[in-house]
């Protein structure tokens, strides 16, 4: 069998090297509908199982069905391991697994490529019978040829042949093989693993599926001259591996919330497919309601009759339960929104990462509606999030947002088993009778707070109103009422804040020459960031807020420790050479915005809105530049 | 026994002899203008909850924005004065966690059949147990007289002034078109008799029943059910052992037809057909799907999810 | 929990036959009883740990951002109880307990020969009524409405005429051993509402039809000599009474009657076996006993063949010939209003 190779020559007299490395990133890509994906999850669950620290992360084109063979169209997904915890999806790919030389081409042209990649390729095109594909091969063979990557073809049909009639509906599994030989994965466990991905098909597919496996393992073994070595570390802690958008679900599920109102928009929709299969073991309920507002009526209904209910939704979504929110808040309803950031405005990019709602998530309801916003930044965050945000809901009988994002909702990667409490769940609605003289809006003028009061409880009869109301909900007219509630609205998140600890400094909490502040999914990204630059010697350190509104304390002080402030962030922000943009007219940073306001510190920012998440790579570059240009922000 | 999360031992506690009498229902003085149509639900209302002897603080009247829906306000048992057009999803929120409530909604035509009409469709389908008035002045009355899709084509307002430009929507004819609807009744708020039969007629259905009732706004449309309130004449009773009969009408409402309102055929032409005003039940099947006893689950302890959780995370183990 | 006291086993398969009640009525105590004890852990939680608890209840998302005591600090001790309201909690919460955990027999009475049968039943439900008395008593005090001079004979024993309507209708079913000659069911009449279940499992020769004077439109009355068919009363929504007899005798009726089974009482009755002739003689005729039999028969069928009415056109033609008893009957039945209308 030939070993072509482009960029580097043939191998003679085959000898195998080992590359020892910290950290690797694969990509499977194809056409959609070939697997890609279920290979990857299976090769990321094996090496969790192994030791290995894992993220992984979809690549999803826009379409259901791209035309096949289309660079625009790759479909697939990209692993990352480390020897140690991986928190982000990295910088850039190290080997891709491609089904065809166009899905390649479309990483290639969008830069997820390492410039030394190297590259695995089914080669049936380079000599498939219609003369214009053979022609395609050829022209990408030409651009992919200005970088140095290493191109080895792959008979994947060829081999595939061999087992299945359909390669189509093999070809993911013996490249599950070729990875196992190249990262040396224990096979009993990618068995086990197979076994578990295809457990509602029949043994037949399964034994297929081995078979497949074992082929690409012999073919690898066979024809290949290089492996990677990416150290395990067994771990005794239970692990569990999911996505973020399996955690928000199985969060809720453990938080005790019983309703989730929604209307499918990507990417928030896996949550309620998720619950769909298994919340009504939990006596839970998914409302698919008619659109978004109805969504938000169904959640807020359930809430007030004495539940703390959940809706979950992105940004178009959002914008429609605007006015229901306001509701919430004004009448102080507890209720949890859950929502999976991708990029807007607009329908804007469905399937992509950004963080542009959280603006719209902190004013985004006319009138002042003051809440709670909670940002969680890893998956396993995504899981406990939810209890939290619901006791926070119903003890302050208020809105509280869970900002989630795409790269949360469809990265996969390991974190602890929970360790389940039956006291992270509300009890059962109270019923106890109201006493004489409690009203439904009883404010404690300190704290702002007040009892709940719950349909079904004698003597606490009332109309619950989104007009002005006094403490008895009656409509208010006379202006002294307005204000006092309004002030009670807000102190309950001012009490609430005073609760909350200063955040921790990632680095030197004594200072440095810029620290960098993120929210978010990009944690990961942000702290791999800072700790190259600073292993290169920068005076860089990092900040992650997950509690947005309210604003931890000690934000203020922390700032002056630095020279500079900036936040790095997934949205947009005009930079500062950009034509007519002057100090006073740029437009930051959400965050930034947010910062400046309560700080008063003269706060920067990096944002990109590429539609991917951020690289760590780049975060050390803007770091970089941001301490050399100093104290001009 | 009915066991769910709010009917277990402890609060059945609050089960008492009590016995309740119109006034126990009766919240602040309406401030509705004088004559308006909608005190006379008000008291139909009220009288039929003491008559059903529903306890005070089982039940809850779930409005939008409008004149009409400031109606909670005036009751004395539970209310959600929400926001506009947007009673109905917070209605069927409120039933699904709690089926041991009882649901009512109060709505304007601008309410339902405009802004909430997406919403007004789709409860209908989901034929959740709940009791929806459709308070009908053909007008927009809060905001002051303009047009709603109820309002007569040609009628003037301050939205239109030089008339109405389409058609007005026929809301029985809506309803009776969307698939599940399961109980469709009209009435009108000046027949007291007929207004209160509907009502329990309504109450007593399972499932959603939709209940349009004509009311008159003596501010801003005065006009617009004057002669029918002059000439019981041009009025038709539907009649039927199975429908809804009101005591002491017969005498001014002599114009009676027979419907059988298990015929769903004959209830669209008669909603459809504009040649009289017509009360009474156009339709009611009470073999349709409710979607609160579709979707019901049983309910679990904090205890039992987290075993389940527990077994869940075993698929998710690394 | 069948008791192993039980003669004959008959009691039971007889509580065997109910057990879809008797479970569901352990389920609600177990659910309340752990409701409570929850409650009351959250409470000394609340009290005694107030960090703690918050932390636990905050969830690992909250350790390290949230301070878990000044989270407690901010609800206040909105659910404070009063001394008092913790003493009753904890007594009702051992009346609970109490209950929930033993395999005591709630369900199972004996009429001691020559014993009062009304006796019997009231001291069991007046037992019974202690669970209920005890959620009452908690949810006062939760409320922070209880008054220990007012209430707190609730933590005793309540007697069934205090039951409210949903307590009525919570009420697990009892099975009552008796004898052919103490069994005396008119006064039970007052204890069957809500969903009370009587089963009286008799030994010896009993009067021909000794449920027929219990029924009322909607309350369930069976007599049988079969354990099992007594499942369908522990199915109906309505209060109910059955005889279960130690054998099948020509002299006793077997019949039961369902409320949900139609609007009249010959709808309703469905009539398994009929004594054709009363046990006794004319000389020793006793007339309740043939009052009994009489009831149901009318009751039984329908008006045009029983009472020989009017047969109008389109009426059935009378099956069997008119029976002076049944004549009788017709003119009682016409006498009282046993129909919903
Ligand atoms: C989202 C929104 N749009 C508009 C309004 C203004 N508004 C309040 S009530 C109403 C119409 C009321 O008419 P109808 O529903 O027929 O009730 P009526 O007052 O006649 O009883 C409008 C347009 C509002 N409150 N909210
Ligand atoms: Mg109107």
């Amino acid at each position: 069998m030939k070993l072509p190779t482009v960029g580097e020559a043939a191998p003679s007299g085959r000898e195998v090297r080992t590359h020892r490395v910290h950290d690797h990133s694969v990509e499977i890509v194809s056409d959609s509908g070939e697997g890609a994906q279920k290979c990857g999850q299976i090769f990321g669950s094996v090496s969790a199982k192994m030791g290995n620290g894992v993220w992984t992360v979809e690549i999803i084109p826009a379409e259901v069905e791209p035309p096949p063979r289309n660079p625009a169209g790759a479909s697939g997904i990209r692993i990352r391991l480390g020897d140690a915890e991986v928190t982000n999806w990295g910088d850039e790919t190290n080997l891709v697994v491609a089904f065809n030389e166009q899905a390649l081409l479309g990483r290639h042209r969008l830069n997820a490529l390492a410039p030394d990649a190297t590259i695995l390729v089914e080669s049936m095109w380079a000599t498939h019978p219609d003369p214009s594909i053979r022609a395609q091969w050829e022209a990408a063979m030409e651009e992919l040829a200005d970088r140095s990557y290493r191109i080895i073809e792959v008979p994947m049909e060829e081999e595939c042949l061999t087992v299945v009639d359909n390669p189509r509906k093999g070809k993911n599994m013996f490249v599950l093989g070729l990875l196992s030989w190249i990262f040396d994965r224990d096979l009993e466990r990618a068995r086990e693993q197979i076994a578990h991905a295809f457990r509602k098909k029949s043994e037949e597919i399964y034994e297929r599926n081995v078979q497949l496996l074992e082929r690409g393992y012999g073919w690898a073994e066979e024809h290949l001259d290089f492996r990677v070595e990416v150290a395990t570390q067994a771990s005794d802690l239970p692990m569990v591996v999911m996505n973020g958008n399996e955690a928000v679900a199985l969060g809720a599920v453990a938080a005790g919330l019983e309703l989730a109102a929604m209307y499918p928009i990507t990417p928030a929709t896996s949550v309620s497919h998720m619950l769909g299969e298994v919340f009504e073991k939990y006596g839970g309920l998914v409302h698919q309601a008619e659109d978004e507002i109805a969504a938000a009526g169904v959640a807020i209904g359930s809430s007030y009759a004495g539940r703390c209910s959940f809706t979950i939704t992105s940004g178009p979504g959002l914008a429609l339960k605007t006015e229901f929110l306001g509701l919430a808040v004004m009448a102080e309803i507890p209720l949890v929104v859950v929502d999976v950031q991708r990029g807007g405005p607009s329908t804007g990019l469905p399937t992509k990462v950004e963080q542009s709602d959280l603006l719209a998530a902190m004013f985004g309801q006319p009138g002042d509606a003051p809440k709670v916003i909670i940002a969680p930044a890893t998956i396993e965050e995504c899981f406990h999030v939810m209890t939290t945000a619901r006791r926070i809901a119903e003890a302050l009988r208020t809105v509280v947002f869970v900002l989630s994002d795409a790269n949360l909702a469809t990265g996969v990667a390991p974190f602890p088993r929970p360790d389940l409490s039956a006291e992270w769940q509300a009890g059962p609605p109270d019923q106890r009778p109201i006493p004489e003289g409690l009203k439904p809006y009883s404010w404690d003028s300190r704290t702002g707070i007040s009892r709940r009061f719950i349909p079904g409880q004698p003597g606490g009869e009332h109309t619950l109103t989104g007009l002005a109301h006094d403490e008895g909900s009656k409509v208010a007219y006379d202006s002294v009422i307005n204000e006092r509630s309004s002030a009670m609205r807000s102190r309950k998140i001012a009490a609430f804040q005073s609760t909350l600890l200063p955040p921790e400094v990632n680095g030197d909490p004594e200072g440095g020459d810029l620290l960098v502040v993120g929210w978010g999914s990009t944690k990961g990204a942000i702290e791999e960031a800072v700790e190259r630059a600073r292993s290169e010697g920068l005076s860089v350190s990092s900040l992650h807020l997950t509690f947005i509104s309210p604003l931890p304390p000690g934000l203020k002080e922390i700032f002056q420790r630095f020279g500079k402030v900036m936040t790095v962030e997934i949205n947009y922000s005009d930079k500062k050479d950009d034509p007519f943009i002057t100090e006073e007219n740029r437009r930051r940073g959400q965050l930034a915005w947010l910062l400046r306001a309560a700080t008063l510190v003269d706060v920067d920012c990096w944002t990109r809105v590429l539609g991917e998440p951020l690289r760590p790579g780049k975060i050390v570059n803007a770091i970089r530049e941001s301490i050399r240009s100093g104290g001009d922000a | 026994m009915i066991m769910d999360s709010a009917c277990s031992l402890l609060h059945s506690a609050h089960e008492d002899e009590r016995e309740f009498e119109m006034g126990d229902y009766q919240g602040p003085v309406a401030r509705w203008c004088a004559g308006c149509g909608d005190h006379s639900v008000l008291t139909s209302a009220q009288r039929l909850l003491a008559e059903e002897q529903l306890k005070p603080e089982t039940t809850v009247f779930v409005s939008g924005i409008g004149c009409s829906s400031r109606f909670p306000h005036y009751m004395k048992t539970y209310g959600f004065h929400g926001i506009h057009g947007r009673a109905l999803p917070v209605a069927t929120g409120v039933k699904l966690t709690r089926p041991d409530l009882d649901v009512f909604v109060v709505m304007g035509d601008g309410d339902c059949v405009s802004i909430g009409a997406g919403h007004w469709i789709h409860a209908i389908r989901y034929n959740v147990d709940m009791v929806a008035l459709l308070l009908d002045n053909n007008i927009y009355g809060l905001t002051k007289k303009q047009t709603s899709p109820t309002t007569p084509q040609g009628y003037r307002s301050n939205t239109q002034p030089r008339g109405s430009y389409l058609p007005a929507m026929n809301p029985l004819e809506a309803t009776l078109g969307v698939t599940n609807a399961s109980f469709v009744a009209q009435t009108a708020e000046w027949v007291p008799a007929h207004l209160f039969a509907t009502l329990k007629a309504a109450h007593a259905h399972k499932g959603f029943a939709f209940v349009r009732i004509l009311q008159r706004c003596p501010h801003f449309t005065p006009d617009m059910y004057a002669e029918a309130v002059k000439k019981p004449d041009i009025i038709e009773i539907l009649d039927h052992p199975e429908g809804i009969r009101a005591d002491g009408i017969d005498k001014v409402y002599k114009n009676k037809i027979s419907h059988d309102p298990l015929n769903l055929n004959a209830a669209r032409e008669l909603a459809q057909d504009q040649s009289a005003i017509r009360l009474g039940l156009f339709f009611r099947d009470e073999s349709y799907p409710r979607y609160e006893e579709t979707r019901a689950t049983n309910k679990r302890t904090a205890r039992e999810k987290m075993d389940i959780l527990n077994e869940e995370f075993d698929s998710y183990a690394v | 929990m069948p008791s192993e006291t039980v003669s004959g086993g008959r009691a039971a398969q007889a509580l065997e036959a109910m057990s879809a009640s008797v479970e569901s009525f352990h389920s609600v105590v177990a659910t309340a009883e752990e409701e409570l004890r929850t409650y009351s852990a959250h409470r000394r939680g609340v009290s005694e740990f107030r960090g703690e608890q918050a932390l636990m209840e905050l969830g690992p998302f909250s350790v390290g951002r949230i301070d878990p005591e000044k989270f407690a600090d901010l609800l206040g001790e909105a659910d404070a109880l009063s001394p008092e309201a913790i003493h009753a909690v904890e007594r009702a919460e051992a009346i609970l307990v109490a209950f929930a955990g033993s395999d005591k027999d709630l369900h199972c009475v004996t009429v001691v020969r020559g014993g009062d049968l009304r006796d019997a039943v009231k001291g069991a439900l007046t037992e019974v009524g202690q669970i209920f008395g005890a959620s009452r008593a908690v949810e006062m005090a939760r409320a922070g409405i209880y008054r220990p001079d007012e209430h707190n004979h609730l933590l005793g024993s309540l007697p069934f005429r205090q039951w409210n309507r949903a307590e009525r209708h919570l009420a697990p079913p009892l099975v009552v051993e008796v004898e052919a000659d103490d069994l005396v069911p008119a006064g039970l009449g007052e204890f069957l509402d809500g969903e009370v279940k009587v089963v009286l499992v008799v030994s010896g020769i009993t009067a021909p039809a000794p449920l027929a004077r219990l029924i009322t439109p909607g309350t369930f009355v069976m007599q049988t000599a079969d354990p099992a068919a007594l499942a369908r009363m522990a199915a109906s929504p309505h209060p109910g009474v059955a005889l279960l007899f130690d054998e099948e005798r020509d002299g006793q009726a077997r019949f039961t009657h369902d409320p949900d089974q139609g609007d009249t009482p010959w709808k309703r009755i469905t009539v398994e076996h009929l004594p054709e002739q009363p046990m006794v003689g004319r000389g020793r005729r006793d007339p309740t006993w043939l009052e009994e039999l009489a009831h149901l028969k009318t009751l039984a069928a329908p008006p045009s063949v029983s009472a020989g009415a009017v047969a109008g056109e389109g009426a059935e033609p009378a099956a069997e010939p008119v029976e002076p008893a049944d004549r009788l009957a017709a003119w009682l039945l016409s006498q009282t209003d046993l129909g919903e209308g």
